[in-house]
């Protein structure tokens, strides 16, 4: 008895490391970049356009570089996800071919993001002709964030309660009426929640839009398909190779302040609607 | 001769080859209220479920011989289904609302088979209530959620939402079963004062339940059905075979 229980208080002891290691490691990242970046922080940083490559003047072409790419590729995600996902859980009948196309999609997930960035780019770039430009920034990334909004999205469907669709389909209502009428009311949770988070991976992605959709400076708003934009990842990644410059550094540590604030403020709108329309759904 | 709202003729019903109900033949009269009377697990709520086709989707069933309801075969391929479900309604075992208020549960059919300007969504909505004797409890609250609403509530709810869209048959699924005694009588009680304008099935296992309001009884047992006028119901239920 004596042995299970040091057993039992061993195991716990150890849990409560990993997680107590686990939290550490996010505080270190979270801390280090508030306490570098905080000194680049103003209202000229947020506003300004940068100059003399980004060493001085601030991140807001970048910042709306970022927001456009994101904000393209969920709205051309989530239609694609959205149907998709009905495709599947309301006319695909067969479970062999569910199972598979289950497959295809979680193997779309485990996909490397510069894979995604080169097929992408030699798709939508050269073969389309979208050369290295935003649009092709804002597929490559659709494509990229398609598993992470599809999944989401999904779990909202199936767990739809079952008398609800039968309650619908008892009363005669054709499918798209009970998609109009169930399905998309009772899953909005899911739909926003994987949008969000959609977002929220592709503001973090690089490597697929690094050579595909942007460039360093020189750049604005696009004024056409063709033109690339300039975004913080980027933005980060070059001034970060000037390490040996204190004025690039701190200008970095703010962009990725600034990248990282977007991200949290995603995830934490996330969580709130989540919860908001949970509650509204079991209401 | 009275008028048959369903037919059934030699149907066999199967999940993937395997038998629910070998042989039912019987048929069901217009106007009329029949209670499927059987032990669980007989096969009373897939026989019912087959009137409207609402088993279709379930993976290896199958259906095999002649379903007629209000004189069409209901697996001719030129038949609409949904007009199909629209005029043969379904209440279920557990009570169903939508988390939704309580008008908009009445109306949740309707405004997909009405006329899209919403003419006439209050009144129907009104009567709907009224039919199912649930308009003086809810009347000054009509906006509030339907789960606010106790459980023999619910199941009239669920029951005002079809009637809403004028089904001719009302097909039952154990409707009582979750309720209590009082709450039962009441469905009961409803049961009987629909059956001027609806043809009602209704599945039980509660014998007394179908003596009270059923005048036809259908027993399925054993893979098979038998089939009676059920007044006065038999002491002992050994019915005679089709």
């Amino acid at each position: 008895m004596t042995r299970r229980l040091f057993k039992e208080q061993t195991i716990l002891f150890a849990l409560y490391g990993f997680t107590i290691c686990g939290c550490l490691v996010l505080a270190v990242i979270l801390a280090t970049v508030f306490i570098k970046g905080s000194p680049a922080i103003s209202g000229a940083f947020l506003f300004e356009e940068s100059r003399n490559f980004g060493l001085e003047g601030g991140i807001f072409y970048q910042i709306v570089g970022t927001l456009i790419l994101m904000a393209g590729a969920a709205l051309v995600c989530l239609p694609v996800a959205l149907g998709s996902v009905l495709f599947q859980t309301e006319f695909l009948h067969s479970p062999q071919i569910k199972k598979l196309f289950r497959l295809l999609i979680y193997s779309l997930n485990a996909v490397p993001t510069i894979i995604f960035g080169l097929i992408g780019y030699l798709f939508f770039g050269v073969f389309l002709e979208a050369g290295v430009s935003w649009v092709t920034g804002v597929l490559i990334l659709a494509v990229m964030i398609l598993p992470t909004l599809h999944v989401s999205i999904h779990e909202a469907v199936e767990s739809i309660p079952k008398h609800y669709r039968e309650a619908a389909l008892a009363l005669g209502l054709s499918p798209g009426q009970q998609m109009r009428a169930v399905i998309l009311p009772q899953s909005l949770h899911g739909i926003v929640t994987g949008t969000l988070l959609g977002l929220a991976r592709a503001a973090g992605e690089t490597a697929a839009i690094m050579f595909t959709a942007t460039a360093f400076s020189g750049v604005k708003l696009p004024q056409s398909w063709t033109e690339p934009v300039t975004t913080l990842q980027t933005h980060i990644l070059v001034l970060a190779q000037e390490a040996t410059n204190p004025l690039a550094l701190t200008n970095a540590w703010g962009a990725g302040l600034v990248l990282l604030m977007i991200v949290f403020v995603l995830i934490a709108v996330t969580l709130w609607i989540r919860s908001g329309l949970q509650m509204e759904a079991q209401r | 001769m009275t008028e048959n709202a369903i037919q059934l003729e030699q149907v066999r019903l199967s999940y993937s080859g395997k038998a629910v109900i070998e042989t039912a033949s019987c048929r069901i009269r217009k106007n009329a209220v029949t209670a499927v009377v059987g032990p669980s697990g007989s096969g009373k709520s897939t026989l019912l479920r087959t009137l409207c086709r609402m088993n279709d989707r379930l993976p290896g069933f199958q259906v095999e011989g002649s379903v007629i309801v209000l004189g069409r075969d209901i697996h001719d391929p030129t038949l609409n289904v949904y007009e199909l479900r629209k005029r043969v309604g379904m209440v279920f075992q557990k009570p169903c609302v939508f988390p939704k208020s309580i008008v908009e549960n009445v109306t949740f059919g309707l405004k997909f088979h009405a006329s899209p300007n919403g003419k006439g969504f209050s009144e129907r909505a009104e009567q709907s209530l009224r039919d199912v004797f649930l308009w003086d409890e809810v009347k000054d609250r009509l906006d509030d959620p339907a789960n606010t609403l106790s459980q023999g509530q619910q199941q009239r709810l669920a029951m005002a939402r079809t009637l809403a869209v004028d089904p001719e048959i009302l097909l039952m699924d154990e409707p009582t079963s979750a309720l209590d005694p009082k709450s039962s009588r009441a469905i009961e009680d409803l049961i009987l004062s629909l059956k001027d304008r609806h043809t009602l099935v209704l599945v039980t296992h509660n014998v007394d339940q179908a003596e009270r309001v059923a005048e036809d009884l259908i027993c399925v047992d054993e893979k098979t059905i038998c089939h009676k006028p059920c007044h006065p119901l038999p002491a002992s239920v050994t019915l005679d075979p089709l």
